[in-house]
């Protein structure tokens, strides 16, 4: 059948829908466009064309739903241009896509977010490849006849608008002409595009007055013999998603139903329609809904013919790419093992064929150059995801992780099966500045129109959706509080559904309003809402990237951001290298740095992997600030796992998963490990898959080779299963494969246990599983900062401080923990602390020297933490550098010395007395603040002015050196009392959010007689009633936990753990979310030394809010 | 010399909202600004407070430690008639007196013969019990200038006659001299917790530190450092107002409330020897909507039998659409026996007359036929809404009509119902007892529908038809129903 029969021969004489805008119109359409796709298929539709507001944001994904249901999708957009008029257009060619690409990128990038419109100057120069519509009612054209009209009516002339209230006038003579060749508008179009590439637009919503305009429309394509081109004006699939645009119309308006009045829809008559429908609509002019089907077939351009290309890595001459790559492949082989090993040859030999038949050198190139950047710019990075199961990666320095060590499954990383989609190397780098160094680099290379963040589509969740559509349904807004309230800190997937959650808020099912809001919150949920930039997925492109996508301005200053999101970009087969973000990245960096320059360095590629230390400490689940396995779950694990060696770190880091943990994996192993099951295997023929995770399938890898091994997966058919793993955002993607699994497992013998077990355990996986090459990374990072932890402690607290926050610990239960390992932490001090936290030896912290300076060879144990000048609150950064540069400049001798040169804010000097950084020239911090809050004369500064300016500021006038000289006690003698032990710390606390004395509890442990303390738990018997009290530094409500919620205490000797049933948290709910200390009682649990309290009773413990650590809840 | 007192009424906006339930005062209840930014709890009760509950916190947090607690909004409202009734209560007392705060009144006593103690611990007592007739229980302290009275209110339990000044301040917590949260913050951070300490800082030594506030602070603790009152005559307006937390669907529970009102004012025109000579009664509606009847009193009174019969004869004739979400009841005083109106009244004396009139109207039609009609701003057709008779010249210009376009339509209100036969989905005949024949020409259907996420979600399908007989007009069709909305002319 050829493309003209196929899009004849559906439904009546043939229609295609040609102007449809979808949710990625964001709030203009309320349509997903899978689901305008799948309506057109289910409506006999042989295509659609989307066309989105001043984007092809949703482009791809009609592409893709088009392909599966049959349904040619067209691409087009939406253009506003610069007089509030939009243009709708569509893509003709490759030529036009490119054009319409360049267009919107253009527009956006020189406009403010969400603001761009095109020129009509600047439109003939894109116009190639594309074909204009007249437009709707917000088109040039309507806009301009309405202009018109309304002119002429002033001279009698009748007024032309759509949705006027008069009647048609029964057999009345037409107003002559709407004047075609005198429309402005339409000439301006014709010869922007010719007569081949404009249509007039005829829309018909059953509204008064439309058969008016489209009179005029008919009267104006004759004179100006241009086509004419029926459509609908699509914004929504089905007729019931009508009330979801007129909420989006609410919010786009900041108004709400009852004040919208007629900027809501007259009707629901903007939805996908059958050829039959149209054809009904339009039986006056069958010719403009013909024109839609010869238009359709001249649309030729597919998503499939994007002409995106990677950028070629410029090899030297006398080399390919392929060359070039198995060179430094083999070089860097050699580097890493000394020389190149069989092992390593046969696998290099197996890769790097496989590499160029698929045409992806340069890609891997690029990646190592990149890499090699970072080095050069000493910035830590180190490839993880399914890059580290190549051996290329790892001798280019990609990756850290040697996959032949570990025997990981090159197949999970490139086969020959991807046909449309690229190897994925994710780069993990140290955040904040070092990652944004790197990032701008890219964008340096490849030129602001070359290189894009790719997107993060921002879609309306369980919060966003109630609170927009409440506001929308006029509902009061401490209803609409209390319904947000009851969320608390995140969704809870298994207690209040909407209608209990509605009732608690105060909105009963009987409101008349409660069904629209129940109904509405699910319907907007999902659909966009606005673009974001994804963290860290960078798509670039040989030539111009402008080309392939549209690009905007992202919110962040500096960034550019692709119109389509990773899933997006994967699907269309566009290269991607996701440069993410770790805040223990630059923790290990900066350890690493401080031990260097302490002169007792860490390499951290040359770990010793058996360290006792490190694993005792992990066994112990003493693991607080240690990458991935410092969490409660993590923390309720590793006693029971008992890590011996570095494999066992990577289970521990792939186990405490949602995928294994509701696969029902992780016990199974860990019992199996324990030797209270048997060790089992699905098959004998997967024995040495599953062997190293006790016949328990652990990883994304282990997966696919079951399915290769069990049901005769070919390479591309894994990766399809692999894609299916991977894509959170389609569970029909993951059903498909699933069902072709079954069927070769059934085919293959396997009984039905068996299948369902594997079946169960792949579900599982789509819910977040690890590869195992991801996990052997990240154990990397666990190790690594647990031997840090263990053998470079101050220096590990100092750049865990300095890089907050981040974890899931707060500064204050960081230096407690750091406390308890024997760190010393010194207070914040004008003359000796930095910005950022530092290391000082007791001898150096007597000498005066330069901030930042540090000494080498000083004893171990005598290395404390000094706070630094970042910790506190309230003082800006610019102040703290001042201060700083003066201090460096000449110490500091007094408070006045300071107040002279420096000039601070009268808050900043407060905060600074307050945390005690003044104790250096005052007797105790209240005497400080006495002084702090002088007054300075107007004589004293114009004095100091003075000497400044004659360039005498350092030297000492006589009366000036007499009051540096003065005796402290004759200048700093305050008539304030010192501040006692409490309320020093709460004044840290209101500071610093943190204390370097003792913990809040142990103010308060002398009214808990009968409380037990976090570190006596392990010899409490279990099963015996205790009592345990401390400041909540975590709640939990784990997915995967059934509504169990976690408490965490946190105490003057650790951290305590209880456990509350759905039911105590039901009844206990506002305690439990809202109290910072709680005392709790119940049964004491101990299995394996995991100790949990099993909470009966829960009360508030009467302390002060004001000293209370941040909590971490509800992640 | 004890020239000055001050009435203070601690917790005032709570007391304010109380006021109406005296009896909930026992119960754990705590009050939020939602004005605020914030809305946290400003002012609670004892058992609130004994329950852990303290101001600053958030509603939820305040819930968490007292699950019954009750939590109530601010209405300045009723602090404004709280404060009506403890100015006029206090005007009863001495002609000089100052609106110093809200809940704070001060009263010069010269001249009015308070010698010795005694005598001004009677007549202090007397104030109390008069406010505490009307709900709000007070707190009196006298002494030589206008700040110290007040310093001496707040510690007063309930009355305090400050005799040696210095002693007095010197216990006295910094916060009672209500110093900017900025000065509060470091007197806080310094550790200064009561006058005594601050003083022991030094004047100098402080005004070099805090600036002209501190120095202006503790020039009110001088018991020479008086000033003149402000003085004000209280208004004479007597409102009851309160906004119901559950709507009121019955006249039940409306009349206790209302005898509630008419009581408070009857005794707040007692103190001060008036009676009423109109009553104002407002009710407003779970719609937005106000129903408001004003009464004259033919012979002024403060007879709280009398007053509330007149209310509740009418009331008994009124039904409200909706439910009664808010209740003003104001009294116009006037002295006894000085004011009586005559048998007949003439009318339209005045614009201001005319307005009232216009309300009696209203009242009597309802307030949905009096007004100027305005186009509601809808897609529903013939959509209007009355807006009240404006009397301001400049606002009545010429109104905004919309151009005239093709044919007049002539409405029938309300539309005719019709039988309209149709040939698929075009109407072919019609009949109605205005229009009838068969359908030679239509134009159709246009399609509109609104309402949707209310009760009052509506869909209708429209046709412009002529008839055989020439006559044009247009139908609709609601659900199954049609209608003939209008001819054209």
């Amino acid at each position: 059948m050829t493309e003209a029969q196929r899009l004849k021969g559906r439904g009546h004489g043939g229609y295609v829908e040609l102007h449809a805008r979808s949710a990625f119109s964001f709030l203009r359409g309320a349509s997903t466009p899978e689901q305008l796709a799948e309506k057109a298929a289910a409506l006999g539709l042989p295509a659609v064309a989307l066309c989105d507001r001043n984007g092809v944001y949703g482009a791809p994904r009609l592409f893709g739903r088009a392909q599966e249901t049959g349904v040619k999708a067209i691409v087009g957009a939406e253009i506003v241009m610069e007089d509030q008029t939009v243009l709708p257009v569509l893509v003709e060619s490759r030529v036009g896509y490119q054009n319409l690409c360049q267009l919107l990128t253009r527009a956006h990038l020189r406009s403010e977010k969400g603001k761009a419109t095109v020129g009509w100057d600047e439109l003939p120069e894109f116009a190639k490849g594309l074909v204009a519509l007249t437009g709707d009612e917000e088109g040039p054209l309507l806009k301009d006849l309405a202009k018109t009209a309304s002119l002429e009516s002033g001279n009698g002339t009748r007024l032309l608008q759509r949705g006027g209230t008069s009647p048609i006038a029964f057999g009345s003579s037409r107003r002559p002409a709407a004047k075609g060749g005198q429309v402005r508008a339409l000439e301006r179009l014709l010869h922007i595009f010719g007569r081949d590439h404009l249509f007039v637009e005829v829309q018909r919503h059953h509204l008064r007055g439309e058969d008016r305009t489209h009179r005029d429309l008919v009267e104006l394509a004759e004179q100006s013999h241009l086509p004419l081109l029926a459509t609908n004006g699509v914004l929504y699939a089905s007729e019931m998603e009508r009330p979801i645009l007129d909420v989006f119309t609410c919010i786009r308006n900041h108004t709400h139903l009852d004040a919208a009045g007629k900027l809501l829809a007259q009707n629901s008559e903007r939805y996908l329609k059958t050829s039959a429908q149209m054809s009904e609509l339009f039986f006056d002019c069958p010719e403009a809904i013909e024109n839609t089907v010869r238009l359709a077939q001249r649309l030729e351009f597919s998503m499939e013919n994007l002409g995106y290309e990677f950028p070629e890595y410029p090899v030297p001459p006398g080399h390919s790419m392929d060359t070039f790559l198995r060179e430094q492949a083999y070089a860097g082989a050699r580097q890493r093992y000394g020389y190149v090993p069989e092992k390593v040859r046969l696998q290099l030999e197996k890769e790097l064929p496989l590499i160029a038949k698929l045409k992806v050198s340069g890609y891997f190139l690029i990646v190592w150059d990149i890499v090699q950047f970072c080095r050069q710019q000493n910035i830590m990075a180190q490839g993880r995801g399914s890059a580290a199961n190549s051996t290329v990666c790892f001798c280019l320095g990609i990756t850290a992780v040697d996959p032949l060590r570990f025997n990981t499954l090159f197949e999970r990383f490139l086969t020959e099966g991807r046909k449309s989609s690229w190897p994925d190397i994710d780069i993990d780098l140290p955040s904040g500045g070092r990652r944004e160094r790197v990032i701008q680099e890219i964008y340096q290379r490849y030129g602001r129109h070359g290189a894009a963040m790719t997107a993060n589509v921002i879609t309306f969740r369980g919060r966003s959706a109630s609170r927009e559509v409440g506001k929308a349904l006029n509902l009061a807004g401490d209803v609409l509080n209390r319904f947000s309230n009851l969320y608390a800190n995140g969704d809870f997937p298994h207690t209040l559904d909407l209608a209990a959650q509605m009732e608690k808020a105060g909105l009963p099912k009987e409101h008349p309003r409660a069904p629209a809001f129940a109904v509405l919150c699910s319907a907007i949920r999902g659909l966009p809402r606005h673009l974001g930039q994804h963290s860290g997925g960078m798509i670039i492109c040989q030539g111009k990237l402008d080309s392939v996508m549209p690009l905007e301005n992202a919110s962040m200053p500096g960034r550019v951001v692709a119109q389509w999101d990773k899933d997006d970009c994967e699907d269309l087969g566009i290269i991607k290298v996701d440069f993410l973000g770790l805040g223990m990245m630059s923790v290990l960096q900066d350890t690493v740095e401080l031990t260097g320059r302490l002169g007792r360095p860490v390499d951290l590629a040359h770990l010793p992997q058996d360290d006792a230390k490190t694993f005792e400490m992990m066994q112990a689940a003493d693991t607080v600030g240690v990458f991935q396995i410092e969490s409660r779950a993590q923390m309720a694990t590793l006693p029971r796992m008992k890590p011996k060696c570095f494999y066992d770190v990577v289970i521990e880091v792939a186990i405490i998963r949602p995928g294994p943990i509701q696969g029902h994996l992780m016990h199974p192993y860990l019992e199996r490990r324990a030797g209270k099951q048997p060790v089992r295997y699905y098959h004998d023929s997967v024995k040495p898959v599953l062997e190293r995770t006790l016949g328990v399938p652990l990883f994304q890898e282990q997966m696919l080779e079951i399915a290769m091994v069990m049901a005769n997966f070919s390479g591309a058919e894994a990766e399809e299963l692999r894609r299916a793993l991977s894509f959170h955002r389609s569970q029909e993607r993951m059903q498909k494969v699933e069902k072709k699994l079954r069927a070769a497992l059934e085919r293959n013998g396997h009984g039905p246990e068996v299948v369902e077990q594997i079946i169960q355990a792949i579900g599982s996986f789509a819910l977040y599983g690890f590869p195992e090459s991801h996990a052997i990374s990240f154990a990397h990072l666990a190790y690594a900062s647990a031997y840090l932890k263990a053998h470079r402690a101050p220096e590990f607290y100092a750049s865990l401080l300095n890089n907050q926050p981040m974890g899931f610990y707060s500064s204050a239960s960081l230096v407690k923990d750091g406390q308890r390992h024997g760190v010393k932490f010194l207070p914040v001090c004008v003359r000796e602390s930095d910005w950022d936290c530092a290391i000082e030896s007791a001898h150096v912290a007597q000498a005066s020297r330069p901030a930042g300076a540090l000494s080498s060879g000083a004893a171990r144990e005598s290395l404390h933490v000094r706070l630094g000048l970042r910790v506190i609150r309230g003082l800006s950064r610019t102040s703290a550098e001042q201060l700083l540069a003066e201090q460096r400049r000449e110490p500091f001798t007094s408070i006045d010395d300071c107040k002279r040169r420096v000039r601070l804010n009268r808050d900043e000097w407060r905060v600074l007395a307050e945390v005690g950084a003044f104790n250096c020239f005052a007797a105790h911090r209240r005497d400080a603040l006495w002084l702090v809050e002088k007054e300075w004369r107007q004589g004293d500064l114009f004095e100091y002015s003075e000497l400044a300016r004659a360039g005498k500021a350092s030297e000492s006038t006589p009366a000036d050196s007499e009051l540096r000289e003065a005796p402290l006690d004759a200048r700093t003698a305050s008539p304030l009392p010192a501040m006692n032990y409490a309320e020093r710390i709460r004044a840290d606390y209101r500071a610093m959010q943190l204390t370097t004395g003792k913990h809040p509890m142990a103010l308060l442990r002398s009214q808990l007689k009968d409380v037990w303390r976090a570190a006596d738990l392990p010899k409490a018997e279990s099963g015996s009633w205790i009592r345990i009290a401390g400041n909540v530094i975590c709640r939990q409500r784990p997915g995967t936990a059934k509504g169990f919620v976690f408490i965490s205490l946190e105490d003057e000797t650790g951290i305590s753990n209880a456990i509350v049933t759905p039911p105590m948290f039901e009844a206990n709910r506002l305690l439990i979310t809202e109290e910072s200390f709680l005392v709790i009682e119940g049964t004491l649990q101990n299995v394996d030394n995991v100790i949990h309290v099993k909470a009966a009773r829960i009360e508030r413990l009467k302390a002060d809010p004001r000293v209370a650590t941040a909590s971490y809840d509800f992640h | 010399m004890d020239t000055f007192a001050a009435i203070f009424v601690p917790d005032f906006a709570l007391q304010a909202v109380l006021r109406q339930e005296a009896e909930s005062c026992s119960k754990s209840i705590a009050l939020v600004d939602p004005s605020l930014p914030k809305p946290n709890i400003i002012q609670l009760t004892s058992p609130a407070r004994a329950q852990g509950v303290i101001e600053g916190l958030t509603a939820s947090q305040a819930m968490a430690r007292s699950a019954e607690l009750r939590i109530l909004s601010r209405s300045l409202a009723q602090e404004q008639a709280a404060m009506d009734i403890l100015l006029q209560t206090a005007y009863a007392f001495s002609p000089s007196i100052e609106n110093s705060a809200p809940g704070v009144c001060t009263l010069e006593l010269k001249g009015l013969g308070l010698d010795g103690e005694s005598a001004l611990q009677d007549w202090a007592a007397q104030i109390v019990a008069a406010l505490e007739t009307l709900s709000l229980r007070v707190r009196i302290g006298v002494a030589s200038t206008p700040s110290l009275a007040l310093l001496a209110a707040k510690a007063a339990r309930p009355t305090l006659i400050v005799r040696d000044v210095d002693a007095f301040v010197s216990a006295l917590p910094v916060d009672v001299l209500e110093p900017s949260p900025s000065i509060l913050d470091i007197l806080e951070r310094w550790g200064v917790q009561t006058i005594g300490e601050l003083l022991n800082l030094g004047r100098t030594e402080l005004a070099d530190r805090l600036g002209p506030e501190i120095v202006s602070l503790l020039r009110r603790l001088s018991p020479h450092a008086s000033r003149p009152l402000k003085l004000v005559a209280p208004r004479q307006t007597f409102a009851e107002q309160v906004e119901f937390e559950v709507e009121i669907e019955t006249a039940e529970p409306l009349l206790f409330v209302l005898r509630r009102f008419v009581e408070q004012l009857a005794r707040r025109l007692d103190v001060i020897h008036l009676v009423v000579a109109q009553l104002h009664l407002q009710l407003k509606l779970g719609s937005g909507a106000v129903y408001e009847h004003h009464f004259r009193i033919p012979a002024p009174t403060a007879d709280v039998n009398t007053l509330f019969r007149t209310l509740q004869t009418h009331l008994e004739s009124v039904r409200t659409e909706t439910a009664i979400v808010g209740l003003t009841l104001e009294a116009t005083p006037c002295l006894p026996q000085t004011h009586q109106f005559g048998l007949f009244e003439t009318t339209l004396r005045d614009p201001n007359q005319f307005a009232e009139t216009l309300a009696c109207l209203t009242a009597l039609c309802g307030s949905d036929r009096v007004g100027t009609p305005v186009v509601a701003s809808t897609h529903r057709p013939d959509v209007f809404s009355l807006r009240s008779p404006q009397f301001d010249a400049q606002a009545s210009g010429a109104a905004h009509v919309d151009a005239a376009i093709g044919l007049a339509l002539r409405r029938f209100r309300p539309a005719i119902p019709a039988t309209v036969e149709f040939r698929g989905e075009r109407p072919a005949l019609l009949r109605s007892s205005s229009v009838n024949g068969a359908v030679v020409e239509v134009r159709g259907p246009y399609r509109s529908s609104g309402d949707w996420w209310d009760r009052q979600v509506w869909t209708r399908e429209e046709w412009d038809v002529q008839t055989a007989d020439g006559t044009l007009c247009r139908i609709f069709r609601t659900g199954t129903e049609c209608f003939v909305e209008g001819v054209y002319d």
